[in-house]
C-alpha cells in the first residue's frame, strides 16, 4: 500500500514537475520570425510573408499560436487565419518537435500602396497536456513597400508629351557653343564661324557643328494630398500613380525632377519632398518614396510647400483633385511668367462640368483625368 | 479534409469508449462490494470478482441507451427501448441490480434530453470518466478494509487504478480533441503533428502511470486491515470454506485437497524463470530504445506538411541558431565577484521596471532608454563591470 501510495505521489511530482519545466523553460531557445520575402511590390499585386519558428531546445510544443497584424491594405488571400478590421489580424498555429525549424510561407495581395511594417508578434504556447498557456511577445522588424500601379501610357500621354514639347522647344532656343553635339552639312544661314574646317576637308564637303543644349531641365511636381472622404482619397491615389507614372517616364527622359508634396512622409514624419532626382538609376528610390507619401486633413496648402524660387527654366506640374480657384491661383502666381501644366484627377463623368466651373489661367494649361 | 475527418471520427470512437467503460467500470465495483458484502453474510453465492467482472458488462447496456436517448425522437420509442436495454443488462449482469441500475440511467437520460430542449447542450456523467468518481474505489477500499474483505479491496485497487487511467486517459484525449475541434476551420493547422506530439505526451503518461501502479494491483494481497476503536476483529468465513471433515472420510478429503493445493511435483528451475524474465525486459528495454531512436531519427528529416516546411535543427544550425539567440551570459549563482554584483544589480533594476525582457542587440543607454530608468552611478558601475579590463572594485559593488 506505502509503495503503491509513493508511486502516485512520484506520479504527480512528475506532473507538476514537468509543469514546472515548461512554465521556467518554455521559450528557451525558441524564436519567432516575420518578414516580408520581398523588399517591395507594385499595387494590386500579390506578395508573400514568411513565418519562422525555431524550436531550439528539447522540449515540444504542441501547440504554438503566432498572432500578429498589419496594416489593412495588406490582405491575406482569401481571409483565412485573418480578421480585417482597423487592421489584418493574422492568427497561425503550430506544433513543434523537439529541435525543429518550421517555414510557412504565406501570401498576401498589396491592395493599396504604402509603406508597412510588422514589429510585434505574439507566442501563445500550451504544455505538453494542453493544461497550461504561456504568452509573450517577439519584437519583429521587417518592412515592406508597395509601390503605386503604373497609369496606362495612353492616360498619360498628353500630359508627358506636353511637358516634353516645352521642354524640348526651350532646349532649342539656348544652345551652349562650348557643346558639341555632332555634325551636318552646311545649310544657308549657318554662321562660317561653325563650319568644321577639318571635317570639311575630310568629307569634300561644307560640314558645321551643331550644339547640344546644357540647359538645365527640370520639372517641378506638386502633388496635393488634402483627403477628402472616400472619394476624394480615391482621387489622390490617383493622382499619385498619375505622379509616379509621369516622374518615371520623365527620369527615364532624362529629365531631373523635383517632386514635392504637403502630405507627410511616414518615415521620417516631415513634410514629404523629393528635392532633387535624376537618372533611371533613382526611379526605385523615387517609387518607394512615393510609397510613403501620407494624405492627411488639413494640410499646408501645396502651393506653400513647393519652391517658390526655382530656376526661370524650371516647369511647374501641380497634380490636384481640388477645384478650387484659390489653388489655381496660386499655382499661377508660382508659375509667373512661364508655363504650368495642371493635372486634375476626377470621377467618371465629372471633367465637363469641372471645365466649365473651374477659372482657367493663361499662363496654366489644364489636363483632366477622369478615374 | 478527409484525413482530419477520420482522425476526428478515431478520437472520437476513443472518447466514446471510454465514457462507456467508465460506466462499467463503476457498476462493476458497486455491484463487486454488494456481493462481497451479502456473500459474507451468506446471502448469495456470486463473488465480488464475477460480481464486479458482468457488472463491467454494465457498459454496453450504458452504450446502448446513450444511442437510443439520441436516434429515437419519439419518448414512447425511448421507453419501449429503455425497457429492451433493461432486460439485457439483467441478462448480462445477472441479477436484478442490473436492470434496477439500468432502469436509473434510462430515466436520467430522458430527464436531461428534456432538459436539453430547453437549456441547450446537457452533458451526463454516464458519458465520461471524473476524477471524483475515485472516491468510490477508495469507499470500497475501506469499506473492504474495516469489513475484511479481501476480495473487494484487490477489486477496489484494481479498478481504481485502471479508472484512473481511463481518466487521465479521457482527459488527455478530451483536450487534444476540444483544442482540434475549436480551430478545425483554421487553415494550414498542423493536426496531424498536433495529435502526434500531444498524443504521444498523454499515451506515454498513461503507460508510465499503468507501468507503476498496476503491479501493485496485481500483488496486493487484499490483508490490509484497519481495526475500529470500538469494533471486534471480524473473522472472514468464506462461504465455500471446506468444513472441518471429521473421520476417514474427512482425511481423505483434507487429504485430496491439499494434494490440490500442493505443488505440482517438477518445477522449472527459478534460475531459469529468472534468467527468461531478465531476457525479457532487456529486450523489452532495449526494444523500446531503438523505438524511440528510429522515432527521432524519423524527425531528423526534412518534410513538408500542408504549407509548412519542417526542419530538424542540425548541430550547425543549431549552434548558428544559438548564436542568433544568444543572449549575454547572466553571472551565475556562485560568482560573487564584484563584476558579478553589479552586473546582478542592473539587470533586477531593468527587469522591475520593465516586464518584458530587453532584447539582446540594446546597448546599455537604449536599454535604461527604453526601460525609463536613469541611475547614472549604476550605468557607469555596469559599463564598467561588463566592459572595462579591470572591471569594478569591492566599495564600487556596495
Amino acid at each position: 500500500m506505502i509503495g503503491l501510495l509513493c508511486a502516485l505521489a512520484g506520479l504527480a511530482l512528475a506532473f507538476l514537475g514537468l509543469r514546472a519545466l515548461y512554465r521556467s523553460f518554455w521559450d528557451r531557445g525558441l524564436n519567432c520570425q516575420i518578414h516580408f520575402t520581398q523588399e517591395y511590390a507594385v499595387e494590386g499585386t500579390v506578395s508573400t510573408l514568411s513565418e519562422i519558428i525555431i524550436n531550439n531546445k528539447l522540449l515540444p510544443l504542441p501547440v504554438l499560436e503566432v498572432s500578429f497584424h498589419m496594416d489593412r491594405r495588406l490582405r491575406f488571400s482569401g481571409g483565412e487565419n485573418a480578421s480585417l478590421s482597423d487592421q489584418t489580424y493574422r492568427r497561425d498555429v503550430f506544433a513543434a518537435f523537439i529541435r525543429q525549424k518550421i517555414t510557412r510561407t504565406l501570401d498576401f495581395h498589396c491592395a493599396g500602396r504604402g509603406y508597412f511594417t510588422i514589429t510585434e508578434a505574439g507566442i501563445a504556447a500550451q504544455d505538453l497536456f494542453l493544461t497550461q498557456k504561456y504568452l509573450r511577445t517577439v519584437p519583429q522588424n521587417t518592412t515592406f513597400y508597395v509601390l503605386p500601379k503604373p497609369v496606362p501610357a495612353s492616360q498619360i500621354q498628353i500630359p508627358f508629351s506636353k511637358i516634353m514639347g516645352t521642354l524640348l522647344s526651350r532646349k532649342r532656343v539656348c544652345d551652349d557653343p562650348f557643346e558639341f553635339g555632332g555634325l551636318r552639312e552646311y545649310s544657308r544661314g549657318d554662321p562660317m564661324k561653325y563650319i568644321n574646317w577639318k571635317a570639311t576637308a575630310r568629307a569634300g564637303k561644307l560640314l558645321s557643328n551643331l550644339h547640344d543644349s546644357t540647359l538645365s531641365q527640370r520639372v517641378v511636381i506638386g502633388i496635393d494630398m488634402e483627403s477628402g472622404g472616400l472619394q476624394g482619397d480615391f482621387l489622390n491615389e490617383a493622382g499619385i500613380r498619375v505622379a509616379c507614372s509621369l516622374a518615371e517616364q520623365l527620369l527615364s527622359s532624362g529629365i531631373e525632377l523635383g517632386i514635392y508634396s504637403n502630405g507627410q512622409d511616414i518615415q521620417t514624419k516631415q513634410l514629404w519632398k523629393l528635392e532633387s532626382v535624376s537618372g533611371a538609376g533613382s526611379l526605385l528610390y523615387m517609387k518607394k518614396k512615393f510609397a510613403c507619401l501620407q494624405s492627411g486633413a488639413l494640410l499646408p496648402p501645396i502651393c506653400d510647400c513647393m519652391p517658390l524660387l526655382g530656376a526661370a527654366d524650371d516647369l511647374f506640374v501641380l497634380i490636384a483633385r481640388s477645384q478650387q480657384s484659390e489653388l489655381s491661383q496660386s499655382f499661377s502666381s508660382i508659375v509667373g511668367k512661364g508655363l504650368g501644366i495642371r493635372v486634375i484627377p476626377c470621377g467618371l463623368g465629372t471633367a465637363e462640368n469641372g471645365k466649365k466651373e473651374m477659372p482657367t489661367f493663361p499662363n496654366i494649361e489644364n489636363f483632366w483625368m477622369e478615374f | 479534409m478527409l484525413k482530419t475527418l477520420s482522425a476526428t471520427k478515431r478520437r472520437q470512437i476513443l472518447l466514446h469508449f471510454l465514457g462507456r467503460i467508465h460506466c462499467g467500470l463503476l457498476s462493476g465495483i458497486i455491484f463487486g462490494a454488494l456481493f462481497d458484502l451479502l456473500c459474507s453474510f451468506g446471502v448469495t453465492t456470486l463473488t465480488a470478482y464475477a460480481a464486479f467482472y458482468r457488472g463491467c458488462l454494465f457498459a454496453i447496456p450504458a452504450a446502448l441507451s446513450f444511442y437510443a436517448v439520441r436516434k429515437l425522437k419519439a419518448l414512447w420509442k425511448y421507453l419501449l427501448a429503455s425497457i429492451g436495454i433493461c432486460v439485457l443488462a439483467w441478462i448480462l449482469l445477472g441479477h436484478l441490480g442490473g436492470f434496477i441500475l439500468t432502469a436509473l440511467l434510462c430515466v436520467l437520460r430522458a430527464r436531461a434530453r428534456l432538459a436539453e430542449e430547453e437549456e441547450g447542450s446537457v452533458r451526463s456523467l454516464f458519458d465520461y470518466p471524473v476524477f471524483p468518481a475515485l472516491g468510490l474505489f477508495v469507499f470500497c477500499f475501506f469499506l473492504s478494509a474495516v469489513v475484511g474483505l479481501p476480495q473487494l479491496q484487490k477489486l477496489s485497487i484494481f479498478g481504481g487504478i485502471v479508472y484512473l487511467l481511463i481518466c487521465l486517459l479521457y482527459k488527455g484525449t478530451a483536450r487534444i480533441d476540444y483544442y482540434l475541434t475549436l480551430n478545425h476551420n483554421m487553415h494550414n493547422l498542423p493536426v496531424k503533428r498536433i495529435q502526434r506530439i500531444a498524443g504521444a505526451a498523454v499515451a506515454g503518461g498513461v503507460l508510465l502511470t499503468a507501468f507503476l501502479l498496476l503491479p501493485f494491483a496485481i500483488i496486493s494481497s487484499g490483508e490490509i486491515r484497519i481495526e475500529l476503536p470500538d469494533r471486534q476483529p471480524r473473522h472472514y468465513q468464506n462461504v465455500f470454506e471446506q468444513p472441518q471433515a471429521t473421520g476417514n472420510q474427512g482425511t481423505a478429503q483434507t487429504d485430496f485437497l491439499k494434494a490440490i493445493a500442493e505443488e505440482p511435483a517438477w518445477q522449472i528451475p527459478p534460475f531459469i524463470t529468472n534468467s527468461l524474465l531478465a531476457i525479457i525486459g532487456v529486450a523489452l528495454l532495449i526494444g523500446m530504445a531503438a523505438l524511440l531512436r528510429q522515432l527521432l531519427k524519423n524527425f531528423q528529416h526534412s518534410y513538408t506538411d500542408s504549407q509548412d516546411l519542417v526542419q530538424f535543427i542540425s548541430k550547425q544550425d543549431s549552434d548558428y541558431t544559438k548564436l542568433m539567440l544568444k543572449s549575454p551570459k547572466c553571472p551565475s549563482l556562485w560568482d560573487r565577484s564584484p563584476n558579478a554584483v553589479v552586473r546582478r544589480k542592473y539587470r533586477k533594476t531593468v527587469l522591475k521596471a520593465v516586464k518584458d525582457v530587453p532584447a539582446a542587440w540594446m546597448s546599455p543607454e537604449e536599454l535604461e532608454a527604453w526601460a525609463g530608468i536613469d541611475q547614472k552611478l549604476l550605468h557607469v558601475l555596469y559599463e564598467k563591470a561588463r566592459y572595462s579590463e579591470t572591471g569594478c572594485t569591492q566599495e564600487e559593488a556596495h
